[in-house]
């Protein structure tokens, strides 16, 4: 309890930055990489151990191998720099995770965290000066989002076979995003606002078998119900006082009321977006415990989107990423199952990872959607460390990890990422059947 | 138990170290593809229209009184009416009226001490300052009044400094031949009128508007209260009791002219000359969505207009209600009513009138039950009266520029 008082605190405290980032302006945003600081430690893609020999808190069939139930919390923070361009810092929650094992053969869990982050703020590096009938005017865009989309999973796996074992999460989505879209004219932002409420169900399909000593691992994600976001669109306004509100508010630094009033506009319109994000993926692990305690592990996956992506969504760079490559190497060295020594107890991860985006653009004059040529290569590495305690196995998860995002946009460039998780898991004896005396 | 604490508490200070520098800039971009652009919308003089009327002018919420002739303008009386409540006082046995005045003020120190401004006095209603038309009050005849006579015209001057200044003339008539009427209680009316009857005489007063209090049209009662008379040593009282004025009007003759010639717009308070202006202009004239940022429509004054007087000559705008089919353009009340919102004003300046429809046609624009049927222009209040202001609809510089910003 003394440990879930203090990250309480500290996620409160951090709670005030937010998230940024240029790919948050994509399609519907940055998708999540990692959902705990096991996972980050060795830059896996959630299928292979990571959290401990033989257990991933991302992979639900190995879950069966946790003796205790697990509360797991986990907080992540980024820092994103480009260079001559932006630097943003940004945390969030990374996930909160209830894992139930049951007799060694199955498991039940239920996960929140966030999908995708769809902060973005970006300015137009165009300025322009307009002569309007006779007076100088300078203009100048600027596009604002915030939000993003949550993940509420729910697992199950079992083991099918002595060596076999299945897993399936649904993964429900939900939550909203906030757009400004602003033409500063003199320096007074014309503001187009409207909000997106997102919904869809997705499902991940996992599998592992243990060949010998190497254990393989499968993962696939398809969409049940493709994403779908209803669309509410506010009646643009020239936010006079700059507050970000249309309100009728008067402020003495930002003299003048927003035009038109608030009262006087026309109810917002809805519309509902369907189709805007119908995830397909394959991917495959493969790890071996070397020394007892050592794992090598080697993850690929390839993604896709299959949506049509109505045009209508806003969407600020006017891009969004179709298909991914993930390639992933990692290391760890696992804590003894049960020791009294204080080095025995810590777990070291290590890991390499290679990305690759595809981009797809709207085309504003063919009104069609088409392959674009700014892709993105990512190369990354990460450190961490996890240490072990108590009797049932609470643990304490740290990583930090960096890569290199080469963005062939010219105007982003190369953005250097990196980002620090923290995680912790407490464990408990839940479901016991008492002896009756 | 100690040390994982320790390790815990070197990640919290990692985390926040990390985040001591959470910073939050715009990241730069090529937003091209954002499709909000500004644009603009002039419509010229040739398509701006308009047309002049007359209505009987507004002759209650003035800050001045006007009796007699000037510039023109006849103004055949001037009423004052005083409440009916705090009369009962004098009714009292104890109390003795000794005299009655009835005092107005005026800012000019030149009227005549023979001055021949009659006071006339009577106990009907006559006039409601917010409800009677001119029409109702131009042929008042006095015969049937109480005649009370011209005023003792008193200039006062302010000695307190070794340069003697002008203060205010004050008018006073003595009350005493009418001091039942205004005491009886049972009367419901106290209506005073001032009138130079025939004469060419002009006199400016201050009414109940120009200030709050020592100024206002009052009248002024002395009496004696006696204190107590079961008593044997009788006390009396000497005291002095104000009636301000509650409702003042003045009657101006109006002068119906031909107000629609050489394509002139005429505006005036005194002769009630107001305008209707037509701009082409509806719900698709700009993109959907379109916000204004500015619609100043320029009107030029005639060249005659362009004097120093005229400098802050104010207009204002109020949007038209409903359209009316009429080929008349006298009128005894504004027969065009007006939609008592998104009106504006504006100043006239170096001989041109800029005047903003922003509200009016955003709101043309927003919703469907507004329709831009026309608007009218008339004379602020706080315009001096006796001025008037013409715009020439031929002035080839009249224009409507619209700035706005579509998505």
């Amino acid at each position: 309890m003394f440990l879930l008082d203090r990250l309480l605190i500290i996620v409160l405290l951090i709670s005030i930055c937010f998230s940024q980032g240029p790919t948050n302006g994509y399609g519907i945003g940055s998708l999540q990489q990692w959902s705990s600081a096991s996972a980050g430690g060795n830059s896996s893609l959630g299928m292979i151990p990571s959290y401990r020999s033989h257990v991933s808190l991302s992979n639900p069939t190995t879950w069966s191998n946790l003796k205790f139930t697990f509360l797991s919390i986990g907080y992540n923070g980024f820092e994103s720099t480009m260079k001559n361009n932006s630097k943003n810092g940004y945390s969030n929650l990374q996930s909160a995770q209830l894992i139930i094992p049951i007799k060694r053969k199955h498991a039940l869990g239920v996960e929140l965290h966030p999908y995708s982050y769809q902060k973005v703020d970006l300015l137009d590096s165009l300025n322009s000066e307009l002569i309007i009938f006779g007076d100088s005017v300078s203009m100048a865009k600027e596009y604002k989002q915030a939000g993003g989309i949550m993940a509420f999973n729910l697992s199950a796996a079992s083991l099918i076979l002595p060596k076999t074992s299945i897993g399936v999460t649904f993964q429900l989505l939900f939550g909203s995003s906030r757009q400004s879209n602003n033409l500063n004219i003199d320096e007074i932002p014309y503001t187009l606002s409207s909000r997106l409420n997102f919904s869809g169900i997705n499902a991940l399909l996992f599998a592992e078998h243990k060949f010998n000593a190497i254990n393989l691992y499968f993962k696939s994600k398809l969409s049940i119900k493709p994403l779908e976001a209803l669309s509410t669109q506010l009646y643009p306004y020239f936010d006079e006082n700059k507050n970000g509100y249309h309100d009728l508010v008067y402020d003495y630094l930002n003299p003048g009321y927003d035009f038109p009033e608030p009262n006087d506009v026309p109810s917002p319109s809805t519309k509902r977006l369907t189709d805007i994000h119908k995830p397909s993926s394959f991917g495959v692990g493969v790890s071996r415990i070397f020394l007892d305690r050592l794992q090598l592990s080697l993850e690929l996956e390839r993604n896709k989107d299959n949506s049509s992506f109505e045009n209508e969504m806003p969407n600020s760079f006017n891009n969004r990423i179709i298909n991914s490559d993930h390639f992933s190497l990692g290391l760890v060295w696992f804590p003894y199952e049960k020791s009294f020594q204080l080095f025995n107890n810590f777990t070291f991860r290590s890991g390499f990872s290679v990305n690759s985006y595809t981009l797809d653009e709207f085309n504003n004059v063919s009104l069609m959607r088409s392959d674009d040529k700014n892709n993105i290569s990512e190369i990354g590495f990460s450190l961490g460390f996890g240490y072990k305690f108590k009797t049932v196995g609470n643990q304490i998860d740290f990583t930090y990890h960096s890569s290199l995002k080469d963005h062939s946009n010219s105007y982003i460039g190369e953005e250097l990422f990196r980002g620090f998780q923290i995680g912790i898991s407490i464990a408990d004896i839940w479901f016991i059947k008492r002896r009756q005396r | 138990m100690k040390f994982t604490s320790f390790l815990f508490t070197i990640g919290l200070c990692g985390l926040l170290l990390f985040f001591a520098n959470c910073s939050e800039e715009p990241i730069q971009s090529d937003l091209s593809n954002i499709n909000q652009s500004i644009d603009t919308l002039l419509i010229t003089s040739s398509d701006i229209t308009a047309f002049n009327y007359q209505v009987s002018p507004d002759i209650g919420g003035y800050n001045k009184l006007y009796i007699g002739n000037q510039n023109g303008f006849n103004f055949t009386s001037s009423l004052l009416k005083f409440s009916t409540i705090g009369w009962s006082t004098f009714i009292d046995s104890t109390v003795t009226v000794d005299s009655l005045f009835l005092k107005v003020f005026s800012g000019d120190s030149s009227i005549p001490i023979d001055n021949n401004l009659k006071l006339y006095f009577s106990n009907d209603s006559i006039f409601d300052e917010k409800n009677s038309s001119l029409a109702d009050l131009t042929d008042i005849d006095f015969s049937a009044w109480s005649n009370l006579g011209s005023p003792i015209v008193d200039v006062v001057i302010d000695t307190s400094d070794t340069v003697s200044q002008f203060q205010e003339t004050s008018l006073t008539w003595n009350l005493n031949n009418i001091s039942q009427s205004l005491i009886d209680t049972t009367k419901l009316h106290r209506t005073f009128a001032l009138s130079y009857g025939a004469s060419e005489s002009f006199a400016e007063l201050f009414s109940r508007e120009y200030n709050s209090g020592s100024l206002d049209p009052k009248i002024e009662v002395y009496y004696r209260n006696v204190v107590d008379p079961s008593s044997d040593s009788t006390i009396i009282d000497t005291l002095t009791r104000i009636v301000y004025v509650s409702e003042d009007l003045s009657i101006i003759k109006n002068v119906y002219n031909a107000i629609n010639v050489d394509n002139s717009i005429f505006i005036s308070r005194a002769r009630g000359y107001r305008s209707i202006f037509n701009i082409p202009f509806d719900s698709l004239s700009l993109p959907p969505y379109s916000v204004i940022r500015y619609a100043n429509l320029s009107l030029y004054q005639k060249d005659d207009n362009t004097n120093d007087t005229l400098k802050s000559f104010s207009v204002r705008m109020d949007p038209l209600k409903v359209a009316i089919d009429t080929a008349s353009q006298v009128f005894e009340l504004d027969p065009y009513e007006y939609l008592g919102q998104h009106y504006s004003s504006a100043t006239t300046a170096n001989g041109k009138l800029q005047i903003p429809l922003k509200s009016y046609f955003q709101s043309i624009l927003m919703t469907d039950s507004i329709k831009n049927i026309g608007f009218k222009l008339y004379s602020n209040m706080s315009n001096d009266l006796f001025d008037s202001l013409s715009f020439d609809l031929d002035n080839i510089n009249n224009r409507l520029e619209i700035f706005y910003v579509s998505p």
